[in-house]
């Protein structure tokens, strides 16, 4: 993978006089078999998602987690996997995810920054294992 | 045998000339009417009025009036002239009325008194309810679906807005971006231009700020041939402000032979809606992919680094590009295709989504600009009868027409939760086409309705319902008072909300601005009223100090009439709702919130003059019954024992010869209806009096101590939030009372208490303030 530069040299900037808009990470997809943690999620109720998710509908399912959610994402497939009792296997694979910031400066308007930061992120493979 | 029935005599005989003598008035009047030279025999009307009256009744046939055939021939000629087929023509068949060419010629309905129509306003008049704002007809919601299902497709999917309302200005001179700046204010902007984006700009008056706020604008300025050209889009209602403003600083004067309005000086020209193009907004993550599956790009070498980078960030919309990023596009007609079941399949292009400036390094086609190259499609564009025809000869449908239209794609990636999306405009009249196109790909169109609930789940303000002082504010806001004061003063009495005497709310339609902020600037008197603060550094500086990093500043001390928009979030029970009241919590609430946070704060009438808390009320003393009563007037109990009234039994078994006696009844009804009308009247003076008295109290009353906790602000939106599952509102507050709410923490959020004009419960809410530029 390649290394890609930030634009601006140091990443620190005055946040009083800076506005920073984050723009979204990209998901690796749309489907509804991709289940994206977040720190507002919910574990319990969403194990109850991904259950229906694996009884009626797919026969694996896609969990991603980022940054702070990492652990969680984690504890919430441990979850699944505990409730299906064997029946359910899992893969694991960490990543890291580059998002974009817009840095708008609220003093000078025609100078904006885009800058890049590194988010680690995990992605969980659930599966039905074949008996 | 019947007792009841009175014996009456009949006559034994009658004397005739006696009976004949007494009737001669009426016998003669009878005869001038029935026994009369000039009417037909046997007729008893006043002359015929059709021609088959005249005929003897055993000659009459049916449909006389419709076939002359029918007549005998003698009287043909004559019939001739009263058939009813000649007069009434029949009524065209309800498929010809519903021609979508002919609903726009046989209503003529499309004029600036009745409203405007835009390019899909017949599309939406079938599935919307439609209401006059602006001076345009403009859909406010539909009737199908509530707006939940579009607040979730706006998170989930695409949802569509028609804003072909908005006035696009085209300004031509000279550096002409740079002689906008002038309106433009540029510490309220909080967006970067570079290069060739749209942009979002508040406009002020020239030299009155921070007063004579117009209104937001977007300015899309172009590079290359057509710098001299900007085109300004305002909303409709912030139009009469901008053009005088926009005429009094550059001296311009009205052109009188000209199609549009145009305004001219010796450097500069101001036409208005000249363009003729529409406005649609798409939102939702999906919008670029449900645009992509919906058109056909034209094959086209110099729009081709266009189509790639289009075709590459369709799918990630958001996390590729900056916020006003235009792109601009060619495709095919429309129409082309509707009838497609599944989507188009584009070329593949490698995904360069992610690619560093890559407006810098392709310079935009912008001939969407040009009128020329514009309208050398629009003279292309098929009619609807020859495509249709054509399209059903071909096995595989119309693939390609000759007009290529040109298309541009705004993108709008504010970080707005259900307003981020893509403007698109397009050239009006394939406007209609590529909705009908969109429509088809299952994008959800939505209605102004659904765009103010979408600003306030975005916890944005809305222009310009949700303004201040711009003049399209006010309109808006005694538009408002207006619309309220008529419903309320049309309930009964006994029905309508005490606002004052129950609930000490001074103002429950209107904001007063001026005298709330007048109440809190420490000087005597501030004559220039009340303004919104935009500076964008100024409100971040607010809210780091709220969250109490340092202490407030001079400038927000000694702001006389500085409002400041705040978000309310409602952590407990609570549905705030427009014309709320933000206020100081004491100490005994905010001790009160953290052990109960749904505990019932109350606001008491002002007879009692504090308040207290729900569980510390005590039980009510007899002496405060005839109080109580008196409260109680006009209310209808309950209770069945208290309806019940005892009657004498006098009346019971009356005699009945006296009811029946009519003129002794009608007495007696007729006295019952002078004293019931006599006590009403002595009522209503009683209560003409009490709210004279009321009102005269009501305005001695300070506005700022007027109920039990000190107002500080007013809310300006406010419903029970979807997506946050808890009360949400947007307000105003006064910046001199910052530094009083400061310190009135709760879980490290600053905490106020909110109450609605209609209600007596005050509900607490983390304030925190709105640091985004309002947009449209």
């Amino acid at each position: 993978m390649s290394i890609r530069m930030s634009t601006t040299p140091s990443k620190r900037f005055d946040e009083k006089t800076n506005d920073m808009r984050r723009r979204p990470p990209v998901k690796p997809s749309g489907d509804p078999n991709h289940i994206y943690i977040t720190r507002k999620t919910n574990v319990e109720s969403q194990t109850k998602t991904a259950e229906e998710l694996l009884n009626n509908a797919f026969d694996e399912i896609f969990i991603h987690g980022m940054g702070a959610s990492v652990n969680k994402a984690l504890v919430f497939a441990m979850e699944v996997e505990r409730k299906f009792g064997g029946s359910v296997k899992s893969d694991i694979q960490t990543s890291t995810v580059q998002c974009t910031d817009d840095i708008v400066s609220l003093l000078d308007l025609d100078q904006s920054e885009t800058r890049h930061r590194s988010v680690s992120a995990v992605h969980v493979h659930l599966y039905r294992a074949s008996s | 045998m019947d007792v009841s029935r009175p014996i009456i005599e009949k006559p034994r005989f009658i004397a005739v000339e006696k009976f004949v003598e007494a009737r001669t008035n009426s016998i003669a009047q009878l005869l001038k009417a029935i026994d009369n030279d000039a009417l037909v025999s046997g007729e008893v009307t006043k002359g015929p009025r059709t021609a088959a009256q005249r005929l003897p009744r055993h000659m009459r046939r049916r449909a006389m009036a419709y076939d002359v055939r029918r007549f005998p021939r003698t009287m043909r000629g004559f019939a001739e002239s009263h058939l009813i087929s000649k007069h009434a023509k029949k009524c065209p068949s309800r498929f010809a009325r519903r021609r979508t060419a002919n609903t726009r010629n046989k209503f003529g309905r499309s004029t600036s008194k009745k409203g405007i129509w835009l390019s899909t306003h017949v599309w939406h008049a079938k599935r919307f309810r439609m209401i006059q704002k602006w001076g345009f007809k403009i859909a406010d919601r539909s009737f199908q679906r509530g707006f939940r299902a579009v607040l979730r497709d706006s998170n989930r999917n695409c949802v569509i807005r028609d804003r072909s309302y908005y006035t696009c200005l085209t300004i031509m001179s000279t550096d002409a971006y740079s002689k906008m700046s002038a309106f433009s204010q540029k510490t309220c902007r909080g967006q970067s231009s570079r290069g060739e984006e749209e942009e979002c700009h508040q406009l002020y008056v020239p030299d009155q700020y921070p007063y004579g706020y117009i209104g937001p604008a977007r300015f899309q300025k172009l590079t290359g041939v057509q710098s001299d050209k900007v085109h300004v889009w305002i909303h409709p209602a912030s139009k009469p402000q901008f053009l005088k403003a926009l005429i009094e600083h550059y001296k311009l004067e009205k052109e009188e032979k000209s199609e549009f309005d145009q305004f001219k000086n010796s450097e500069m020209t101001v036409t208005i809606d000249s363009e003729h193009i529409s406005r649609f907004h798409l939102s939702g993550p999906k919008c670029l992919s449900k645009l992509r599956d919906s058109i056909r790009l034209v094959e086209n070498e110099s729009f081709g680094s266009e189509h790639n980078r289009f075709l590459s960030v369709a799918n990630s919309v958001f996390s590729s590009n900056r916020d006003g990023e235009v792109l601009y596009l060619l495709i095919e007609d429309p129409r082309t295709t509707w009838d497609r079941k599944t989507g188009l399949k584009h070329k593949v292009v490698s995904d360069d989504s992610t690619a560093e400036d890559w407006r810098g390094n392709n310079k935009p086609k912008s001939e969407f600009w040009i009128r020329e190259f514009r309208e050398n499609a629009v003279g292309k564009r098929m009619s609807d009868a020859d495509f249709h025809k054509q399209n059903g000869s071909r096995i595989g449908g119309v693939v390609s027409t000759e007009a290529k239209v040109p298309i541009v794609l705004i993108i709008r990636n504010g970080g707005l939760k259900a307003l981020d999306g893509v403007d698109i405009i397009i050239s009006e009249p394939f406007a209609k086409d590529l909705w009908v196109s969109l429509q088809r790909r299952g994008v959800r169109a939505s209605g102004l309705r659904d765009e103010y609930a979408a600003h306030l789940e975005s916890k944005t303000l809305y222009f310009p319902l949700d303004d201040v002082e711009s003049e399209a504010g006010k309109e808006s806001e005694a538009a408002m008072k207006k619309e309220l004061t008529e419903k309320y003063s049309a309930k009964p009495h006994n029905r309508r909300c005490k606002h004052w005497s129950a609930l000490s709310v001074k103002y429950p339609f209107e904001y007063k601005w001026d005298e709330l902020s007048n109440d809190w600037s420490n000087e005597t008197s501030n004559k220039e009223g009340a303004f919104a603060c935009r500076d964008l550094k100024m409100l971040k500086g607010i809210q780091s100090t709220l969250k109490g990093s340092s202490e407030f500043g001079k400038e927000v001390k000694e702001a006389a009439g500085m409002l400041v928009p705040v978000k309310l979030q409602f952590f407990g029970r609570g549905r705030p709702k427009k014309f709320g009241m933000i206020c100081i919590p004491t100490d005994e609430d905010l001790i009160s919130i953290r052990l109960n946070r749904n505990r019932e704060i109350i606001q008491l009438p002002p007879a009692t003059c504090s308040s207290v808390y729900i569980e510390e009320f005590e039980p009510m003393e007899l002496e405060d019954v005839e109080e109580s009563k008196n409260r109680m007037q006009g209310f209808v109990s309950l209770d069945a024992a208290a309806s019940e009234k005892p009657i004498n039994l006098k009346w019971l078994f009356e005699e009945t010869t006296r009811l029946d006696d009519k003129t002794t009844k009608r007495k007696h009804v007729n006295r019952k209806k002078k004293e019931s009308k006599k006590r009403r009247k002595l009522e209503f003076e009683k209560r003409q009096e009490v709210v004279e008295e009321e009102e005269m109290q009501r305005q001695k009353a300070n506005y700022r101590f007027s109920a039990n906790r000190e107002i500080i602000g007013r809310v300006v939106a406010g419903e029970q939030s979807v997506l946050a599952g808890q009360g949400t509102a947007i307000g105003y507050i006064c910046a001199n009372a910052l530094p009083l709410i400061a310190s009135n923490y709760h879980k490290t959020k600053t905490v106020v208490m909110v109450r609605n004009a209609t209600s007596k419960y005050y509900h607490p809410a983390y304030v925190t303030i709105v640091t985004r530029a309002v947009q449209i």
